[in-house]
């Protein structure tokens, strides 16, 4: 996976939105196990339209079945077509979240979260500690990552 | 499971019967190598090129061969 590359040309298109998930965890942190990045987008059409143009770029594929996975289609219509998709890139796995369970409110995510760069320069926009942790919170206990948990948890208690 | 997380975990799984097995473990070696490189400094492992002073040493002259 060449994850630089993925953050780098979301961030030349403009895309406005987060990382978050486990290669935020890990950018932040510590070394966790995690395949793909995931994107928290800012759900607006042209937003969108930058994020599709972004996974164009990066050779996206994705179908509502496996039996359809293919290329992006033209137009970014199909992004609004439910709240998360999984695809694939010719430079890895990337997740687009149109929401967050546990984070309603993006611009105050937005707020809380800070430009970092990767050890190549690349730049992201990253969350924040309190809001990975009220991420992890809001899931059933059953699929929470007990160990971010308990890290966040005594990182924000200190 | 509730709805948001049943299609997440949908996605996913949908995504690792299409992924392409050699382009995904390609991926796969690839992202260890990333991670290692982008790991917070007090997580890195105790390594020649980590050292400031070893910045501009190649490999194989901090090797010592």
């Amino acid at each position: 996976m060449n994850a630089d590359r993925i953050l780098a040309v979301f961030h030349e298109n403009g895309v406005d939105c987060i990382l978050i998930g486990g290669m935020n965890f890990l950018l932040r942190h510590q070394p966790v196990l995690t395949f793909d990045v995931d994107f928290w987008v800012r759900d607006e059409p042209s937003n969108l339209a930058r994020v599709h143009a972004a996974l164009r770029e990066l050779g996206a594929a994705w179908g509502s079945s496996e039996d359809n996975w293919k290329p992006l289609p033209d137009d970014a219509q199909w992004l609004t077509k439910q709240a998360v998709f999984c695809l694939t890139t010719n430079h890895g796995a990337v997740d687009i979240f149109r929401s967050v369970h546990g984070l309603p409110d993006y611009d105050a995510c937005r707020q809380r979260s800070t430009e970092r760069r990767t050890e190549a320069g690349t730049p992201y926009q990253s969350l924040s500690d309190v809001d990975m942790l009220a991420c992890q919170m809001a899931l059933a206990e059953g699929q929470r990552r007990l160990d971010r948990v308990a890290y966040l948890q005594k990182l924000l208690k200190n | 499971m509730d709805p948001f997380s049943e299609l997440k975990a949908r996605e996913e799984a949908k995504r690792d019967r299409a992924y392409d097995p050699a382009l995904r473990w390609k991926h796969i070696q690839e992202m260890i190598t990333w991670a290692e490189m982008n790991l917070p400094p007090h997580q890195r492992r105790n390594r020649p090129r980590w050292r400031p002073a070893n910045a501009n040493l190649s490999a194989r002259s901090v090797q010592g061969t």
